[in-house]
């Protein structure tokens, strides 16, 4: 069975976040000395979310038309709300490692904010697609 | 305790000149995978999609979801 509208959105929406956060971890760690961790680049992470929010719209753009809209139907938003649920158990486990890093690595308490938002995020989206090829 | 609702759907379909799951769709507003999903049995729509789907069969609720009693083992050790 191929992909349903749905499927593609999310898979779009996944795809585009790892790709925007490794080129904004990658550009912020992959020149810096290895003692000094860097702080975090304010300029380069709301460009990395501008640019996040935009291609996402074309993106969508794109898909809906192709699909000749697809709303949303109670089975989509209750796959949503399990999904987001998982979410958050992943950005709360996230927020403690943030919260011990200001004992041990105070330098790195911002960036694992970061990554903890991104990797609840791709949580969230990663159990989307579970359900969907679950077939629930 | 677990439950378990079977439908018949499929054969409902076919007995109405063969409506495709899409049409069914259409009809009670919501996507061909969510009809392929409640026919699986993986999916158990809400009262309300269960009413629309009686009615453009129109035929009684029973008549399309039927609910298994949990075994009667599982029933006792509650008791």
């Amino acid at each position: 069975m191929g992909l349903t509208y749905q499927e593609k959105s999310i898979w779009g929406s996944l795809v585009i976040i790892l790709a925007a956060f490794s080129y904004y971890f990658a550009g912020l760690f992959g020149g810096s000395s290895g003692t000094d961790a860097p702080v975090v680049d304010l300029p380069r992470l709301i460009t990395v979310v501008v640019l996040v929010i935009l291609v996402e719209v074309v993106y969508h753009i794109i898909i809906a038309i192709k699909a000749g809209g697809a709303p949303r139907d109670e089975r989509d938003r209750l796959i949503e709300a399990k999904s987001y649920r998982i979410g958050y158990f992943v950005l709360s486990a996230g927020l403690f490692a943030a919260i011990a890093s200001t004992v041990w690595a105070p330098e790195m308490t911002a960036h694992a904010l970061i990554l903890s938002i991104v990797i609840a995020e791709c949580g969230h989206f990663i159990s989307q697609l579970y359900y969907y090829r679950l077939g629930i | 305790m677990k439950t378990r609702i079977r439908n018949n759907i499929r054969k409902l379909r076919f007995e109405a000149n063969e409506m495709t799951q899409q049409a069914l769709a259409e009809r009670i507003g919501v996507t061909r995978q969510t009809v392929m999903a409640i026919e699986k049995g993986k999916y158990s729509p809400s009262l309300e999609v269960s009413f629309r789907i009686a009615a453009v069969f129109n035929v009684p609720l029973e008549e399309v979801f039927q609910y298994e009693q949990p075994d009667d083992a599982a029933g006792a050790d509650e008791h």
